[in-house]
């Protein structure tokens, strides 16, 4: 007997049992005190579960110097040893030959435990991340929205540094301002009249106002972590919007020889497109029912001849939805206005009590040179 | 025939037991039952005219790789390593796990899973894996089965080479 009386008596105590193999995988002893290996005696051990087919060729190259391999809380068959145990196999030397003592601990009522703790554990963990997920994600919705409203600010920032000259061909060539004040000094027979550019319907509005959230949200896209690649395919989108659904149509007299000197009218350009196009987006933001115009004329204030344009749109609507309307338009006033400060213009807006008309006037320096 | 022994490996929750369960006796269970060690079980596969016994070892999960015993690693010949398509954590340090993994298992076959497609889109998929700086092998679905079979099959003939 390989296996000591006062091994087998241990192994009793602490729910254990000793099994030697010979290399060939069949069972040489057993103390049989948790398990029978009656019926195992007649095929090599590594047939009885796949746990140990699976080890039963490492066992082989241990040798009797190399330290124990240990596997714990292997989950065995119902039909071989149905619990949780920990195994412990080393190599030994029996009567001149090698053999492999498998060591069994049978752990299954601790295990089953520590499996009920681990599951709650496990579960809050899962839970709790994906409840973190579902808060990133409204999160994110929310952020969308918010940098939505950070986009214009970024664009003025950027383009103010000369962040790309790709924004300034993309909000509007140069030669579509030349072409508009081309048409006004044509057309321009008296000092200061009016132009009606911009006359969209609410269909129009709301239409590209979709188009525009469909973009944003189809992108994800974060504008504090915007690229410049991004930028210019959304200031793209934008631009062919504005384009294939505003038409300009300027016309306007004048007769002061000196204003139009329109060979000086540099500028830039493209600030005079932002400006439009922000108060467009205004306009949608703010469900305009009805049409929205912008008046634009040239104007001497001071022997400097200026582009003044008084955007004019109800404010009806929003006056009488007061909880965020409002809040988004003083953005777009106060974007505007950066916008025409930097071209080193002027805003202000035209109050009118009486008048359910929003008007907002500013005045562009037309001789700017670039 | 040829036995070769495959690690299922990835952090808790990602579903290892639920495609070690559909893939050895094709059934899936909604409720998620936590393994706390290793249980292992077998499936032979057939590799055009060859068979191969694959030793499955459905492994508990750690949130990273070097917390699963070394020894559990002891003459295996592949690894799957799967994450949840829905739990950016599980696949948070997948690039360390992997060269872990690789390092631990030098010419082993490492199959990379992401798991749980049935609860994603195609795009979300797509994004995930372009987030990732390792390539995924698969993705699968262990409640549906879809690709389950498909990567065993995989590994089968990779395994046999």
């Amino acid at each position: 007997m390989n296996i000591s009386v006062n091994t087998q008596v241990d192994n009793l105590t602490q729910f254990a049992q000793s099994i030697l193999l010979n290399e060939q995988g069949f069972i040489i002893e057993s103390c049989d005190t948790i398990f029978s290996t009656q019926n195992l005696l007649n095929k090599p051990i590594y047939e009885a579960a796949p746990f140990l087919e699976s080890i039963f060729p490492s066992l082989l190259i241990l040798t009797p110097d190399t330290p124990p391999i240990h596997f714990n809380k292997v989950e065995m068959p119902a039909r071989f040893l149905p619990g949780y145990y920990d195994f412990t196999f080393s190599k030994v030397h029996l009567n001149d030959t090698d053999g492999i003592l498998w060591c069994v601990f049978d752990y299954t009522d601790l295990y089953i435990d520590l499996m009920r703790y681990q599951q709650q554990k496990n579960e809050l963990e899962i839970h709790r991340q994906l409840f973190e997920l579902q808060n990133q994600s409204l999160q994110h919705s929310s952020d969308i929205k918010r940098n939505k409203n950070f986009f214009y600010p970024y664009l003025n920032t950027n383009s103010s540094k000369g962040f790309s000259v790709k924004i300034q061909e993309l909000l509007l060539s140069k030669d579509n301002v030349l072409d508009l004040f081309s048409t006004i000094q044509q057309n321009g027979t008296s000092t200061i009249h009016s132009i009606d550019t911009i006359n969209a319907n609410l269909e129009e509005f709301t239409y590209i106002k979709k188009e525009f959230d469909l973009f944003f949200e189809r992108n994800n896209t974060h504008f504090d972590k915007i690229k410049p690649l991004q930028l210019d395919q959304i200031l793209y989108e934008a631009n062919a919007m504005v384009e294939k659904h505003f038409n300009v149509i300027p016309t306007v007299d004048l007769n002061k020889e000196e204003d139009t000197n329109w060979d000086n009218i540099a500028g830039k350009p493209y600030l005079i497109r932002q400006v439009i196009y922000n108060l467009i987006m205004n306009s949608f933001e703010q469900n305009i029912v009805s049409p929205i115009n912008i008046y634009t004329s040239i104007v001497d204030s001071a022997m400097q001849p200026s582009l003044k344009i008084i955007f004019s749109q109800p404010i009806k609507k929003f006056l009488h939805s007061p909880i965020s309307r409002p809040s988004r338009l003083t953005f777009r006033i106060s974007l505007v206005k950066k916008l025409v400060d930097l071209y080193g213009g002027k805003i202000f807006p035209l109050y009118d009590l009486a008048s359910p008309i929003l008007r907002i006037s500013f005045q562009l320096p037309c001789y700017t040179q670039i | 025939m040829t036995s070769k022994k495959v690690i299922l490996t990835g952090s808790f929750g990602v579903g290892k037991t639920s495609l070690f369960n559909q893939f050895i006796y094709a059934r899936f269970s909604d409720r998620y039952l936590t393994t706390i060690g290793v249980k292992v079980n077998k499936k032979v596969v057939k590799v055009g005219d060859r068979e191969i016994s694959l030793l499955l070892w459905d492994i508990a999960g750690e949130v990273t790789q070097d917390k699963v015993p070394t020894s559990y690693f002891l003459g295996a010949s592949g690894i799957v390593y799967v994450f949840d398509l829905t739990r950016p954590l599980t696949y948070k340090n997948i690039e360390t796990d992997i060269n872990y993994l690789k390092d631990l298992l030098p010419g082993g076959i490492i199959k990379i899973v992401g798991n749980k497609k049935d609860l994603v889109s195609e795009e979300q998929i797509e994004a995930v894996k372009n987030s990732l700086s390792v390539p995924v092998n698969i993705t699968t679905s262990a409640k549906t089965g879809e690709n389950v079979s498909d990567l065993f099959q995989e590994l089968g003939t990779d395994l046999i080479g």
